[in-house]
């Protein structure tokens, strides 16, 4: 006699995202082996992230002369990009060109772009300028805002000060006051790569690639810095600078970045932190700055790493993605660790990345997403920012053909924006839409973990699946696969596309079914074979233009003999 | 011939009754002569010394000769010689003694022991005059040069003597620095923080009364200089003062050795003085016999005197009576022969008139001749 079919619903499968730490065969559906070009939808399923779209192409280099030599660009690469309210979009534009008709090999040059509408236009550059942002790769300047401008700090080069579109060296500046003390200039320029702009000051390391060394400068002005002098040039100066090189609990360590967090600064060596507290007002008064904490075993991994979601400071340490409010809170590095679901991964990612720089860390927040980019690896992982895993880390996913550096997220208006810095020629990209740069298609993949659905030594012989997804009325490729044994053996190949929405007196009832204006439910029905003790279910999906999310999962199964 | 042949013959004719004459009075001369050779010869032996002697009981007679010649009946008395002699030589052996002794005092031990310690003690004092005016000149110096570079001396030394205090303080202000986790902190305001700026103000006021405490103990060193100049002066016056005492004492030690010695020698030389006017007065008493002996002698030679007398008186008779005799000739025959030459003469005058022309006579005559 049949034994009848039973239906075992996996609803709103791997919301927790991807766990690779715990045992997979005690996980329940919640967490996923697998969750690729995914992310956890605003209502808590796992879906296809957005693409990367192209922004903006075109470059404009009329202000840069020396790019008369210039035969045709190819290509346009995007490092360091910054926002500020009521400025546009900056960012260091690195353009691969041919210098003639014969070139065959290809140059490459730096510039300071601003993203105006939809189209790069290089600023004016002075001469010095241009050298200083020409001389390192691009994603390596730190453009801050300070003051209602932008400031760009080039490790090694003197910074540059950017007023409206004209950009030139912040020593050339009228009333430059370089940190100086009675035996005379103690440097000529500003040429530390590490930059926090914070309390009305700016906080520069690496000046002279003294790593140990902050100086900051005047209460508001940018051009004014350090001076020990027993008069000094101006009696007002209150900038100085602040040596940490005694304060590193791990004995000897470098600065790696600044942040300015909790009413202090946050200074990011290798593998220790610096909590200074009371970094407002004036640093050197009594009372002032002061160390408030040193945080050992836990460091930056590279400058870029580390990024304020307003109420946690989210850094990259080797071991991870770390919450150091957590940490301040719990004094305990587990427990503010936020990729602790794949704790081990994300640790390997880390140990095998040789361009360390490459490594970033992201907040947008109108996405809740942290990203946690491998630019150079084309990978990042993408971390819930609403709430926590029921494991007590965060929510994440991965992501793979990235193709962006860095990124910055702003508002303006109604609208929220997460622009990309392209890095294969693709110029400035938005996280929107369904599709990347150049209308590339790419892949969702989700892969349950092993599922034995509580009993794990009878067969299951699963005879179909139900995909029931979440998406656009645009068709999307999908393919559903299962397996026995964690090995996803079998697949078909579906096409998902939701029903158009049905209004009223548009649609018949029963015939239709009722959905949102842009999105609907689409249920796919997959005929499934073979048996095992586990079963693991995976759906892919090319995403190419359509929302897709999955919002359930049912297997209709027979529960077999003990085996 | 002329009148020149007449005085001529006038002369040779006065001439030859002069020569005529003279012979014969010549001849009277030797006449007169002889007798009063003959006188003479006759006085001389009736006034011819007959001597004498003196008979005393200091001795044998003592004579005088005829010839003159005397005969002391007694000599000098050998035995007062003697003595006095002896008692010179004593004399001047007691004056050689005296001046050995002189020579002995002036080479008084204890005077030079004197003089030595006192040269060692103007040695000394000069060593220490020396020293007192180096150092009054030093401090003189000293105390004229301006009081900068002391200041800043004093300065040094009192920051040099605080530094560890300093040193300690700096290092518990970074201590705690450290400890409140404001190390390295670098303000525009303070050049380090304002827990360093706290202290360097601290620091610099310390300096600041430093500097005005180094700036009035310079000027006090200053005035102590000056007065220690002035007291080394004063030591050193003082110094030059003793010199002058002891160049006075010796100056007095030597006019009294001096005088000692000259007293000495007086004494010494009076006292062989009186020895050898002893020694003299003995031998002239050695010829004190013999004085005598010429006295009785003198007294004797009155006697022989008024014998003498008595004999010259008769002889001196009897040589004015010859010579008046003689005398009487003389003039007889003086008074001859003017009679003659003014006979003569008055002849031949009468050859010449009152003119000095030829008188007749003298025409005679001339014409004769």
């Amino acid at each position: 006699m049949g034994q009848p079919q039973q239906n075992i619903a996996l609803t709103t499968p791997a919301f927790q995202g991807v766990n690779t730490e715990d045992s997979p065969l005690t996980q329940d559906v919640t967490f996923a082996l697998r969750a690729n070009n995914a992310v956890i939808d605003v209502y808590g399923r796992i879906g296809a992230r957005k693409g990367f779209f192209t922004e903006a192409k075109s470059i404009d280099l009329t202000n840069v002369t020396s790019y008369s030599g210039i035969y045709t660009s190819t290509k346009v690469n995007i490092g360091s990009i910054s926002h500020s309210e009521g400025l546009d979009v900056i960012c260091v534009a690195e353009v691969e060109y041919y210098g003639s008709v014969t070139d065959t090999a290809v140059a490459t040059e730096r510039f300071l772009c601003q993203l105006q509408n939809t189209e790069l236009v290089a600023l004016t550059h002075s001469a010095g300028a241009l050298a200083s942002i020409n001389t390192i790769e691009g994603k390596l300047a730190q453009i801050v805002n300070f003051a209602g401008q932008y400031f760009v700090f080039v490790q090694g080069q003197d910074a540059i000060e950017v007023a409206g579109t004209s950009a030139t060296l912040l020593k050339d500046g009228a009333g430059f006051l370089p940190p100086q003390d009675d035996t005379g200039n103690l440097t000529d320029g500003i040429t530390g790569g590490v930059a926090c702009s914070a309390y009305g000051r700016l906080w520069i390391s690496g000046v002279g690639g003294n790593f140990q060394e902050i100086w900051y400068s005047d209460l508001g002005d940018a051009r004014v810095w350090y001076d020990g002098k027993a008069v000094p040039t101006e009696p007002l100066n209150t900038a100085g600078g602040l040596d940490v090189s005694q304060y590193w609990p791990s004995g000897r360590d470098s600065i790696k970045n600044i942040k300015a967090h909790n009413n202090g600064l946050v200074v990011f060596g290798r593998n220790s932190i610096l909590l200074y507290g009371n970094a407002q007002g004036d640093p050197a008064a009594i009372g002032g700055i002061f160390l408030q904490d040193a945080i050992t075993g836990m460091g930056l991994v590279s400058r870029d790493a580390v990024v304020e979601t307003g109420v946690d400071l989210l850094f990259v340490d080797d071991s991870g993605v770390r919450s150091l409010g957590r940490t301040m809170q719990e004094q305990s590095v587990p427990v503010g660790d936020i990729t602790a679901n794949v704790r081990s991964d994300i640790t390997s990612k880390i140990a095998g990345t040789a361009d360390k720089s490459s490594i970033t860390l992201a907040y947008w927040p109108s996405e809740a997403l942290i990203v946690c980019n491998f630019s150079s690896e084309g990978y990042a992982y993408a971390i819930d920012a609403r709430r926590p895993s029921g494991t007590g880390g965060s929510r994440i996913t991965t992501w793979t053909e990235v193709l962006f550096d860095r990124s910055v997220y702003y508002e303006e208006g109604n609208d929220t924006y997460v622009l990309l810095g392209g890095k294969a020629g693709d110029s400035i990209c938005r996280y929107v839409g369904q599709v990347d740069a150049g209308e590339t298609p790419y892949l969702f993949a989700y892969e349950s973990t092993p599922l034995s659905f509580g009993d794990s030594v009878r067969q299951k012989f699963p005879k179909k699946v139900n995909v029931t997804t979440i998406g656009s009325t645009q068709p999307t490729n999908a393919t559903v696969s299962w397996g026995f044994g964690g090995k996803l053996e079998y697949s078909k190949a579906i096409t998902a596309d939701a029903n158009a929405p049905s209004f009223w007196g548009e649609s018949q009832w029963g015939k239709d079914l009722y959905g949102s204006a842009a999105v609907s439910l689409g249920r796919h029905r997959v005929n499934t074979k073979g048996s095992g003790a586990y079963v693991s279910v995976g759906v892919d999906a090319t995403i190419e233009g359509g929302e897709f999310s999955i919002q359930e999962l049912n297997l209709q199964l027979l529960i077999g003999r003990v085996y | 011939m002329a009148k020149g042949l007449w005085d001529t013959v006038q002369g040779v004719g006065a001439a030859a009754g002069g020569i005529a004459y003279a012979d014969k009075l010549h001849e009277a001369g030797k006449g007169y002569q002889t007798d009063m050779g003959t006188l003479a010869g006759q006085l001389q032996t009736d006034s011819a010394f007959k001597g004498y002697g003196v008979t005393t009981g200091l001795g044998e007679q003592s004579t005088v000769g005829s010839d003159g010649s005397m005969t002391l009946g007694i000599g000098r008395d050998n035995a007062q010689n003697t003595a006095g002699g002896l008692g010179y030589t004593n004399g001047m052996a007691n004056m050689a003694n005296a001046g050995t002794m002189m020579g002995s005092n002036s080479t008084n031990p204890y005077a030079a022991q004197a003089q030595t310690g006192m040269g060692n003690a103007m040695t000394g004092v000069a060593g220490m005059q020396a020293g007192a005016f180096g150092a009054q000149n030093q401090f003189m110096q000293q105390s004229m040069q301006g009081t900068a570079g002391r200041e800043q001396e004093i300065y040094n030394r009192a920051m040099a003597m605080q530094q560890p205090g300093l040193n300690q303080q700096r290092a518990q202000g970074n201590a705690q620095e450290f400890a409140a986790g404001r190390g390295g902190v670098m303000g525009s305001q303070f050049g380090g923080s304002g827990e360093d700026a706290a202290m360097a103000r601290a620091q610099a006021g310390a300096m600041n009364q430093a500097s005005f405490q180094a700036m009035g103990q310079a000027s006090q060193e200053q005035m102590q200089q000056a007065q220690m100049a002035n007291m080394y002066g004063q030591q050193g016056m003082a110094g030059a003062g003793f010199q002058q005492g002891n160049a006075m004492g010796m100056h007095q030690m030597g006019m009294q050795n001096a005088q000692l010695g000259q007293s000495a020698a007086q004494g010494m030389a009076g006292i062989g003085a009186q020895q050898a006017q002893m020694g003299m007065a003995g031998q002239n008493n050695s010829y004190l016999g013999m004085q005598n002996e010429l006295n009785a002698m003198q007294v004797g030679q009155n006697g022989a005197s008024m014998a003498q007398t008595g004999q010259l008186t008769g002889a001196g008779y009897a040589a004015q009576l010859g010579l008046g005799g003689i005398q009487t000739a003389v003039n007889s025959d003086k008074a001859a022969s003017e009679l003659y030459g003014n006979t003569l003469a008055s002849i031949m005058n009468n050859a010449n008139d009152s003119t000095g022309n030829s008188s007749w006579l003298g025409g005679l005559m001339t014409s004769i001749f």
